[in-house]
């Protein structure tokens, strides 16, 4: 069911408005393997989750994507067509909204939305193999099969998440796309909604990108992260490569500011403000937050070197210099 | 002994059946200056005690007292002092500003409303002096819309308001929660200076320990409205005792890939014996005795600096009198009280 993961290239969106082009994703190319697990941070506008939209064709006018191939298996997932694409959301590609258990239809009970999915996707199966498959389902994000028979509002926020993993999982996508999954969650229903996921996303061996802007989360659940800053993959390797060793000094400044526990006490904050995509600074997009810009930032865009092999970062600095490990 | 500046008396807010908070006994005295963080899930109570402490809702049981005198009984010029003394900064950084106008109008007007500014010159200069104390430059946040500016710079305008009104007790409801993780170091930073330069109190109501680590003196953990926990940051986040405790512990997602998530800490499914008397935990609590389900258990002074409501930790059987939890924590100038306990 799952072949060869996501491949990503040159993913380009632009949002067309009265005050010209907004180049919401510039340029992005990215890998996801078959069982590993990519995560995307940035602050809000940064594109991550224009990018993750862009990828199931949920993008709203006047959003659309300009350039650039994502790839799972032969199916180019920017070339769909609607009809296509429809068939392809739940069995190609699964997405878990930020908020997902809103998402739920407060009207139906839980076992008439596994069953729509079903019924969406041609799946006919007799009534007991049905009963089977949603019971089956559910056992496997840890609820009990009665929850079958319940509405959203009797459910608690970590519960419906739950449900909502369970829909996404129930046609073994080859994709799972994550967006902020537990924002709005407590730290002990946010480890047991994402080791669900992880549980579940191992035992099918889906490629799987988690999007969000907790550093912490991500050391504990991703394989490999990309740093995005306006618009652009400023950075990108192995999660011990970029909390580790940060190369981009915006990386570097996102991992300082994480509080730590053999830190107690020190914060670190990034000044100055994410720069408007409408009127983005000439040459790096950071330049006139960074500390160490030269000259050259100000007048040419840095590309993503490839340096250090797989752990890439699109930063002048780096042309001469070492990267600086982080304190 | 001195009057404290807010005192809660075994305050307890109920709707119909639901206890929010349990009959919660704390008191802050004038002159001192800890950051108080207030922890749990959904539903611990974290956000009532923040509304109470507000004058938002009256206490169905208990009393809250603000210099010494009950809440609901303060007169119209002593309710008014009250509401200038003790200030907010909430969660949502966009609700709290009116998008019509520009951000000075939200600062400008409580100056003018409590009276604390002779002319717009002054106004003005106080505007910019908070900014400033803030890490803001005037220049580039005063005059622009909401909308101009992120979610840091709101809520740290909204620190720079509280500042300006020079507040007794600043109560902050989850300021960071709504803003992008590279922000929040500096909103915290703002509330820390607030604290430390002009000796203002805070309580800080968070479901994030990661934070509460950072910046709080001490925590206080609550679980289906009860205290469970409380203590200086270092004993409660470094050495939690309590089972809940130690389960949000062991929950955080430290940044930290030699620090594994939940290495210790199984999350077990509710069993469904949270009904009735007995420590609310106890459906989710791996070490669960016979005696969990029979009694509430009392707080225990477990060790210096730190109060548990729970049996495992009960081995010198001396039960905690509630009311001296402030003395114990180091909140109240009234150290004699606290050494009493020993």
């Amino acid at each position: 069911m799952t072949a060869g993961g996501l491949s990503v290239r040159d993913l380009a969106v632009v949002y067309r408005t009265d005050d010209g082009d907004v180049h919401a994703v510039d340029g992005a190319s990215f890998d996801v393997g078959t069982g590993e697990r990519l995560g995307i941070v940035g602050e809000s506008g940064s594109g991550k989750t224009t990018t993750a939209l862009a990828l199931i064709q949920m993008l709203r006018p006047p959003g659309r994507v300009i350039a650039g191939t994502a790839r799972v298996g032969e199916v180019d997932l920017l070339r769909l067509a609607p009809a296509a694409m429809r068939r392809h959301r739940l069995q190609t590609v699964s997405y878990i909204p930020q908020g997902a258990m809103n998402s739920l239809n407060p009207v139906l009970t839980i076992g008439r939305q596994f069953r729509n999915a079903f019924a969406d996707h041609d799946v006919h199966l007799p009534e007991s193999a049905i009963r089977g498959r949603i019971g089956a389902a559910l056992a496997a994000v840890e609820l009990d099969s009665n929850v079958a028979a319940l509405y959203p509002h009797e459910l608690s926020g970590g519960m419906k998440q739950r449900v909502c993993i369970a829909i996404g999982m129930l046609l073994g996508p080859a994709l799972i796309i994550a967006d902020e999954p537990t924002s709005a969650l407590d730290v002990v229903t946010q480890r047991q909604v994402m080791e669900t996921l992880g549980r579940q996303q191992q035992a099918t061996g889906a490629a799987l990108i988690l999007i969000g802007h907790d550093i912490g989360l991500m050391a504990q659940f991703v394989d490999r992260l990309a740093v995005m800053y306006a618009g652009r993959i400023v950075e990108i390797g192995t999660i011990r490569e970029v909390i580790e060793t940060p190369r981009h000094p915006y990386a570097q400044a996102l991992v300082a500011s994480v509080p730590r526990l053999a830190r107690r006490g020190e914060l670190h904050g990034i000044a100055g403000v994410t720069p408007s995509l409408r009127r983005l600074p000439e040459g790096c997009a950071f330049h006139p937050r960074c500390t160490r810009a030269i000259d050259r930032c100000r007048r040419e865009r840095p590309a993503l070197d490839g340096a250090l092999g797989d752990h890439r970062a699109a930063c002048h600095l780096l042309a001469d210099t070492m990267p600086e490990r982080a304190a | 002994m001195s009057v404290p500046l807010i005192e809660l008396d075994g305050v307890a807010k109920r709707y119909g059946k639901t206890v929010a908070l349990d009959r919660l006994s704390l008191r802050l005295d004038a002159g001192r200056a800890p950051i108080i963080a207030v922890a749990g899930e959904s539903g611990s109570g974290k956000t009532t005690l923040a509304s109470l402490l507000l004058g938002f809702i009256e206490p169905s049981e208990g009393e809250i007292r603000y210099g010494g005198a009950p809440l609901a009984k303060l007169g119209r010029a002593e309710k008014r002092a009250y509401r200038r003394e003790v200030q907010a900064v909430f969660q949502d950084p966009f609700a709290v500003y009116n998008p019509f106008y520009r951000v000075d109008h939200a600062l400008i007007e409580p100056l003018k409303l409590f009276g604390l500014a002779r002319s717009t010159k002054q106004a003005r200069a106080m505007l910019e002096e908070a900014c400033a104390r803030v890490g803001l430059h005037p220049e580039d946040t005063l005059g622009r819309f909401p909308h101009q500016l992120s979610g840091g710079q709101r809520q740290r305008l909204m620190v720079a308001r509280a500042m300006m009104l020079k507040p007794r007790l600043l109560v902050a409801d989850e300021p960071v929660s709504m803003i992008d993780a590279s922000l929040r170091a500096l909103v915290l930073g703002s509330l820390r200076t607030l604290n430390r330069e002009l000796g203002v109190p805070i309580v800080y109501i968070t479901h994030d320990l990661t934070t509460a680590y950072h910046i709080a003196d001490i925590v206080l953990i609550l679980y289906r409205g009860r205290l469970v926990e409380a203590g200086s940051a270092e004993a409660v986040i470094e050495a939690p005792q309590h089972p809940y405790t130690r389960l949000l512990v062991g929950s955080i997602p430290w940044p930290d890939l030699a620090i594994s998530w939940g290495r210790d800490e199984p999350i077990l499914k509710e069993d469904g014996r949270t009904i009735g008397a007995g420590c609310a935990f106890r459906g989710r609590c791996p070490q669960a005795m016979e005696s969990c389900g029979a009694a509430l258990p009392p707080l225990h002074a477990a060790d210096r600096g730190r109060v548990v409501r729970c049996f495992l930790h009960a081995q010198d059987g001396a039960a905690f009198d509630m009311t001296r939890l402030s003395g114990r924590l180091g909140l109240a100038a009234d150290q004699q009280e606290s050494e009493t306990v020993q």
